[in-house]
């Protein structure tokens, strides 16, 4: 045999030569030296009865199983079970129930009125024990530990915070790591219901004072200070007011939704009284236009907006309706008194009664210029005749299908650039469109406005001053109609 | 074909138990609790249940003294405190010692067992008929615990789930000599990291028989210690496992032993262990198979906490294989050792190396313990390793010729200063009741 064989040999001594160092001259600490006692000291034991010890000794020669169940359940009122329940989700046991054995759930338990575990309660998520609720053992979870009134516990242990209710008693120790919270009576009573804690460790215990209206209350909140800040108000012990909210600075929601609220409130006065039962015999289609946009409650800046009217010209028209009598000095709608030359309601219904309200634009007719186009198409919308006005603008067709001889002129719109096709098409999808939309005639809606809160028909005739109330731009150019400087582009 | 297939499945059971080691290890060093796994701290000294402490003494005059001293200062409530000492036939003044202490304090009873036999397993099973405890714990009368220790070991009873628990054990006599330093480390690596990470990874801690205990009516169910087991600690758990309880580790409630000393001491104790397990593996290794009730992780823990005893031998038939293959390649260099011997031949070597994690283990809970110095003594392990090839070896050889036969429980004797005796035999330093060596 080759002697390099003992080599290795020699080489396994090597790693032995610390242990033989430490064998040799010793640098060890020694054995471990465990602490005497690593429990915290506690305070007298509270002797139990011979009735419990009884029933600890007859509980154990009963042999119990264990329930379990994987998700969560709900326990119904007044169920009895002898076993241990062990539950991977949320327990909710009903209203006087009665367990002989301890519950463990991984998720929140929520044990009813009145009801009775003879175990223990531990959990992983948050406890809450029911009114006049006894646990004759440990609760014990991570998470927050509720007792409500007359509830009775052996002892608490949490990681976080305990709540007691008043009337809530724990019999041996309540252990927190956060704080706990003890809810008074009522401010009406005078004293403040103790607690029962026979055991209690160096924890730190809040008391919530009552509400007081003229004193701080403490605040609720886990982790800010009992200090002057004044955030809740607790009225009773079953319930406690939310807390209410700081001031803040106002925002431009606000006041938008401030805005709006005040336009709800003014539609809601001016619609009960329409245009419908108000005279407008001698007003121009401005003041009538204006009038109507006031009676639903715009504003001035609105109303400059959709007639594309100057603000001091508003204001000059809402004068002239204030001074007529339709608008009070608040631009509330009002009935205008009865003027000379005009009929009176009495004299009115002696004649035969009109199909529809006469419009204004006669007397508009006459402060205005109209073109002589524009003026008939004027005059026989105010007379509503519609039929005629259909004759005659088929007899005029220069007049009122220009769009028409353009496109059968010329091979393209300059307008879109497209072709007399697709045009065509365009122009037949949108008088099928606007006919469904207003039964009307596509071909007469492109005088009338599309706005649909537009009741008077008189109030939407289309005019060459009313350009864009309610009308679309392609609308606009589809119809040919020359294009304004600030909107093109 | 078929050989080269087993030669394999046994190099996967090494990685297993390699793997085993190394998760533990990084458990203890990095892990962190699971979410369901329960702390019991917050409720520490709040349930206090009625407890039977039950301390099987035989021929324990030199040390039963220190531990009723100790019972008598523990913190547990008196009221719900039982101590039960049962003397097993003791031919010394162990009986008269507890005796003693019994007429003094009203919660200290003694059982004296003249008849019967089946050492340690009967002598509780004899103790638990006359106690009437919810949680029967068990303290070798070598023991020193905390005087807490009832408080911390109890508290996990209050799940219904926990069937059992296990507190540490600290040597208490390490210096004495190499083989209580061995034992240190042993106890180190085995409580700190392995018992630790079993139980943070939702796994099965073992109950040690001693410094632990049980639910009274979960012990009832199992019907109480087997007096035929030699590892009855390990049959135990195992059954309780089987009924559907926990078992749970409590790592700060402590007690000091009195570890072995000497070599003889030490493979008495490890033989009677590495065949306890051997005959637990065989009692209930298809139960564990079988149960429907557990997952498939904790049949694989279970099946090699069963078969850890197993594992010596396969290193031991390893090195055979080994040396076998090098004295052959001299005597006929005709042979060829490319083929499957040199498969043979690295796994396994790699078995010897993969069976280095438990260094790992021990260097880790040293660490832990801020022991650092105790690593110089860690390649002190090797000793006791190849020692346990042989000693499980043995075993598995007596068990298999001794099948169906009764197995002889050998007592370990304690002078109460760690002086075990010579050999084991209890017959060195004489020590008084309070561990103090006459002169």
């Amino acid at each position: 045999m080759n002697a390099l064989v003992l080599l290795p040999l020699a080489l396994v001594i090597v790693p032995f030569l610390p242990t033989l160092a430490e064998m040799l001259r010793r640098k060890d600490k020694g054995p471990r030296t465990f602490p005497e006692q690593t429990m915290h000291k506690e305070g007298l034991s509270v002797q139990d009865a011979w009735l419990e010890r009884a029933r600890i000794e007859a509980r154990t020669k009963e042999s119990v199983e264990v329930i379990r169940v994987i998700g969560n359940i709900s326990i119904p009122e007044g169920t009895e079970m002898t076993n241990h329940l062990v539950v991977q989700g949320d327990l909710r046991l009903g209203k006087k129930c009665h367990l002989y054995g301890s519950i463990k759930a991984f998720g929140n338990v929520e044990v009813g009125e009145y009801s009775v575990v003879e175990g223990h309660v531990l959990s992983e998520g948050k406890i809450h024990i029911g009114r006049d609720s006894i646990i004759k053992g440990v609760v014990d979870s991570p998470q927050d530990i509720t007792l409500e009134q007359n509830a009775t516990v052996e002892a608490v242990s949490t990681e976080k915070t305990v709540k007691l209710r008043p009337g809530a008693r724990i019999n041996k120790r309540i252990l927190s790591r956060a704080s706990i919270v003890a809810f008074p009576e009522e401010a009406k009573v005078s004293g403040i219901e103790a607690m029962r804690i026979d055991e209690h460790p160096a924890v730190k215990v809040e008391e919530v004072s009552p509400a007081q209206p003229d004193k701080q209350k403490p605040s609720l909140v886990r982790g800010e200070p009992l200090g002057p800040k004044t955030v809740p108000t607790i009225t009773g012990p079953e319930s406690f007011r939310p807390v209410k909210p700081q001031e803040r600075p106002e925002r431009i929601t606000d006041q938008i939704f401030r805005y709006l609220e005040e336009r709800i409130r003014r539609f809601d006065e001016t619609t009960r009284r329409g245009l419908e039962d108000v005279r407008l015999e001698g007003l121009s289609s401005n003041e009538v236009k204006v009038l109507r946009l006031a009676y639903m409650g715009s504003s001035l800046e609105e109303i400059c907006l959709r007639l594309l009217l100057d603000p001091p010209k508003v204001q000059e028209i809402l004068k002239s309706l204030i001074r007529k009598g339709y608008l009070d000095k608040d631009l509330r709608p009002r009935r205008p008194a009865p003027r000379k030359g005009y009929p009176t309601e009495a004299s009115e219904e002696k004649q035969e009664p009109r199909t529809e309200q006469p419009s204004p634009a006669e007397a508009d007719v006459k402060e205005k210029k109209l073109e002589p186009q524009d003026e008939l198409i004027e005059r026989l919308i105010a007379s509503k005749m519609r039929e005629e006005l259909k004759r005659k603008l088929e007899q005029r067709p220069k007049a009122t299908s220009r769009y028409d001889d353009r496109i059968s002129t010329k091979e393209t719109t300059r307008t879109f650039g497209v072709g007399r096709e697709e045009t065509k098409r365009i122009l037949e999808e949108w008088k099928k469109t606007s006919s469904l939309l207003w039964k009307t005639d596509g071909r007469n809606e492109h005088r009338t406005s599309g706005n649909p809160d537009s009741a008077n028909g008189a109030a939407q005739t289309r005019t060459p001053s009313m350009k864009g109330n309610g009308a679309t731009r392609s609308e606009e150019n589809v119809k040919g109609r020359p294009r304004r400087k600030d909107q093109s582009g | 074909m078929i050989f080269s297939i087993i030669i394999s499945a046994l190099c996967l059971v090494m990685v297993a138990y390699m793997t085993r080691h190394l998760i533990f290890t990084y458990s203890a060093l990095f892990g962190r609790p699971r979410q369901f796994v329960r702390s019991f701290k917050r409720i520490v000294g709040v349930y206090t249940p009625k407890v039977t402490v039950l301390i099987p003494a035989h021929n324990e005059e030199y040390v039963i003294g220190n531990l009723l001293d100790r019972m008598t200062g523990l913190t547990y409530p008196k009221y719900r405190l039982e101590v039960v000492v049962i003397d097993d036939r003791s031919t010394d003044r162990t009986g008269e010692i507890a005796n003693s202490y019994a007429a003094r304090y009203s919660y200290i009873r003694v059982i004296h067992r003249a008849n019967g036999g089946g050492g340690k397993p009967a002598a509780l099973n004899e103790g638990v008929k006359s106690s009437n405890g919810d949680v029967i714990l068990t303290f070798d009368a070598d023991y020193y615990p905390q005087l807490d220790i009832i408080e911390k070991l109890v508290a996990p009873f209050a799940d219904p789930e926990v069937g059992a628990v296990q507190g540490r054990v600290t040597v208490m006599n390490e210096e004495d000599s190499l083989v209580s330093k061995i034992v240190t480390l042993e106890r180190i690596g085995g409580y700190r990291v392995d018992q630790q990470a079993r139980d943070e990874l939702i796994l099965v801690p073992q109950y040690g028989g001693t410094v632990g205990g049980f639910r009274r009516d979960a012990l009832e169910k199992v019907g109480g210690w087997d007096a035929s087991m030699l590892a009855e600690d390990t049959d135990l758990t195992i059954q309780l496992v089987l009924k559907g309880f926990q078992v749970r580790y409590v790592n700060d409630a402590e007690a000091y032993e009195e570890a072995v000393t000497t070599w003889k001491a030490y493979w008495n104790q490890r033989y009677r262990w590495a065949k306890g397990h051997m005959q637990c593996a065989k009692k209930h290794l298809r139960n564990v198979l079988g149960a429907k009730h557990l997952s498939g992780y904790e049949k694989a823990e279970l099946t090699l906490l069963l078969c850890v005893y197993f594992m010596p031998i396969l290193v031991l038939s390893g090195w055979c294989v080994g040396v076998a293959a090098y004295l052959a390649k001299e005597t006929v260099p005709s042979i060829n050792l490319t083929g499957p011997y040199f498969f043979i031949l690295s796994a396994f070597t790699y078995s010897t190396v993969g069976n280095f994690a438990p260094f790992f283990e021990v260097g880790a809970a040293a660490y832990l313990d801020n022991r650092k110095r105790l690593l110089w003594i860690l390649p002190a392990l090797t000793l006791s390793f190849v020692l346990m090839v042989l000693c499980c070896s043995k075993a598995f050889v007596d068990l298999a010729l001794k099948n169906g036969k009764e197995h002889k429980w050998n007592h370990t004797l304690h002078n109460g200063n760690g002086h075990n005796g010579k050999n084991g035999r209890g017959n060195g330093n004489r020590a008084n009741t309070n561990g103090r060596l006459l002169p």
